[in-house]
């Protein structure tokens, strides 16, 4: 959905109805990064919905209304990392297969559980950076100028991991024996 | 990338997007079940936590003799820290010249002889600093007098490997071999311009610096634009990235005292004696990476902005003409530092303040600068969050 710059604007002025608009159109994304980010969904709730008051406060400061999905992705993704190194401790390991897991069970989608249990696998042995690049990269199909804004690291550095990571995925790939 | 590579990033597309799909989200995640924990706020810059600048280029014109003098002795600044030299063959001639014609019992220089692979040269030392020569490079080269400073000679490739190991230094290409000699052995000491020219998507290089007594590291890598990018690691977890796009040469890192060095240098005009190099330096604090800058000015070490400016920075480009230094903004970031002074375009560093409330903050994107009651104020461009 594109952003409507009115409708930034008008959540700026504090209209909690645009605001909730503009929500919704990156409700999805949002979830999703917080549960591959930290494993399971109770985490993940907690994450977007802290964001969205933490969004709906800050949105006064957003000079570009076109960055907003950047932008509240980005609280997100921040959110995310606090909470990782908060909880981490209390986790051997995040848990990308237990999602995978849930979602098996109304699966009707094509190619095998294996393959799917494989990457999964594999995603998870990628570290915080290069798993976030790859999961808004080929997931949610952002840009790699707008997850440079995102994570907050420089164009040419999300390009480069995101070309190294295919190959660390294609090599542990390898290594297991699956794709 | 071939079609081998794409052939296989669409089939890990194809899964992870095909389980993506199959996730479902809650509907307590619903605006209309979020908006009231919203009720009552209103948006407001206030609430919203201040950032901190992260990132920042500057260039400062020198002597060529100060700059091979001070190249020679980045790796060895501070007490027993690591240094590391990439050089290649014509700057390392030059600065063997420069360290004979000043009479310096240069160690870096000749071990670049013996351990030159093809084209490549590399240089590592450690050690306690004694004599009286070398005292004197690292004074000219800024490096405060210190007992405990300390470089050795380094003849051979064993003492690479050793400092090495001491200190977990690593150089590589992408598979990051663990010791030097592998790193040797692929002939990673490249010339520089090499390494720039053979920074494509297929060939990328890496230089890391692992600090294992403060569980952190430092890994350099050269971006296809040919700028350097570096990622700041604390436990593993990238805490900070800065990008170097002037570096077109040489590339140094020392760590010290909870501050990482990182010093490159750009051969401008070399027929003109004209180097324009960059010194930059970034200290660590409990929470963040704060920024300092740090420039050689005859023969001292100086930081431009003060401890409790750490943070910030602003200038693209600096230079120093006798003994005032005057920051040279970049036009397009802030036009209108030009408004204070239009005929000599160049702000003299004092009249430089930083606004209060950046200081001590978290992060931010980028800055602008606005000229209030006579200073010049740098204000968050866009705010974030804490």
């Amino acid at each position: 959905m594109k952003i409507s710059t009115k409708t930034v604007e008008s959540a700026r002025n504090g209209d909690k109805e645009s605001f909730a608009a503009l929500y919704d159109s990156v409700k999805d994304d949002l979830y999703k990064l917080a549960l591959y980010n930290l494993g399971n969904s109770h985490d993940a709730e907690d994450a977007v919905s802290e964001t969205f008051v933490e969004a709906y406060k800050g949105i006064a400061g957003l000079r570009d209304p076109a960055s907003f999905k950047a932008w509240i992705m980005r609280i997100l993704y921040i959110r995310c990392k606090r909470k990782v190194a908060d909880y981490i401790k209390d986790r051997n390991q995040l848990d990308i297969e237990e999602m995978v897991d849930l979602t098996d069970e109304k699966d009707d989608m094509e190619g095998s559980v294996s393959e799917k249990f494989t990457v999964s696998s594999a995603l998870n042995l990628l570290n915080s950076d290069e798993k976030n690049i790859v999961i808004l990269s080929v997931l949610h199909g952002y840009t790699t100028k707008e997850i440079s804004k995102i994570m907050n690291i420089p164009h040419g550095t999300v390009s480069s991991k995101l070309y190294r990571t295919y190959g660390k995925l294609r090599k542990i790939l390898t290594e297991k024996g699956g794709k | 990338m071939n079609s081998e590579d794409k052939k296989f990033q669409e089939e890990i597309r194809k899964i992870l997007k095909e389980a993506d799909e199959n996730i479902s989200v809650p509907e307590s995640l619903d605006s209309k079940n979020l908006l009231p924990l919203i009720s009552g706020i209103t948006p407001d810059m206030e609430q919203v936590k201040k950032t901190k600048i992260i990132s920042f280029s500057k260039k400062l014109a020198l002597p060529v003799a100060a700059v091979l003098v001070i190249a020679v002795s980045v790796p060895l600044l501070k007490n027993g820290n690591i240094g590391f030299l990439m050089a290649d063959e014509k700057s390392a001639d030059m600065m063997r010249n420069t360290a004979t014609n000043n009479n310096f019992d240069c160690a870096a220089p000749e071990s670049c002889e013996e351990t030159a692979q093809s084209s490549s040269e590399a240089c590592y030392a450690e050690g306690n600093t004694s004599s009286q020569s070398e005292q004197t490079m690292l004074k000219s080269a800024g490096i405060p007098n210190n007992s405990d400073s300390s470089f050795i000679k380094v003849n051979s490739i064993d003492d690479i490997k050793n400092a090495v190991s001491k200190y977990r230094v690593s150089m590589s290409d992408r598979a990051l071999p663990n010791n030097m000699e592998d790193a040797c052995d692929k002939s990673i000491y490249t010339e520089s311009d090499s390494v720039m020219k053979n920074s494509t998507k297929e060939k990328a290089y890496f230089l890391n610096l692992d600090i294992p007594e403060e569980n952190s590291s430092f890994s350099a890598f050269v971006n296809e634009d040919g700028s350097y990018s570096i990622d700041l690691l604390k436990n593993k977890e990238v805490e900070n990235t800065l990008s170097i796009k002037e570096a077109k040469t040489n590339l140094f890192m020392e760590y010290g005292e909870n501050t990482l060095y990182i010093a490159y240098d750009k051969i401008n005009n070399p027929s003109e004696n004209s180097i324009v190099s960059c010194f930059n330096a970034y200290e660590f604090t409990e929470d963040v990476v704060n920024l300092k800058y740090s420039f050689s000015q005859d023969g001292r070490l100086m930081d431009l902005i003060k401890k409790s400016q750490s943070e910030i920075t602003l200038c693209s480009e600096m230079s120093i003409a006798d003994t005032d230094i005057t920051l040279i903004p970049d036009e397009k970031l802030v036009p209108n530092l030009y408004d204070k002074d239009e005929n000599e375009k160049n702000i003299v560093f004092e009249n430089i303040k930083i606004a209060k409330e950046m200081l001590n903050s978290n992060y931010t994107v980028t800055t602008d600068i606005e000229l209030k009651d006579g200073e010049y104020v740098l204000k968050p461009e866009a705010i974030l969050g804490k």
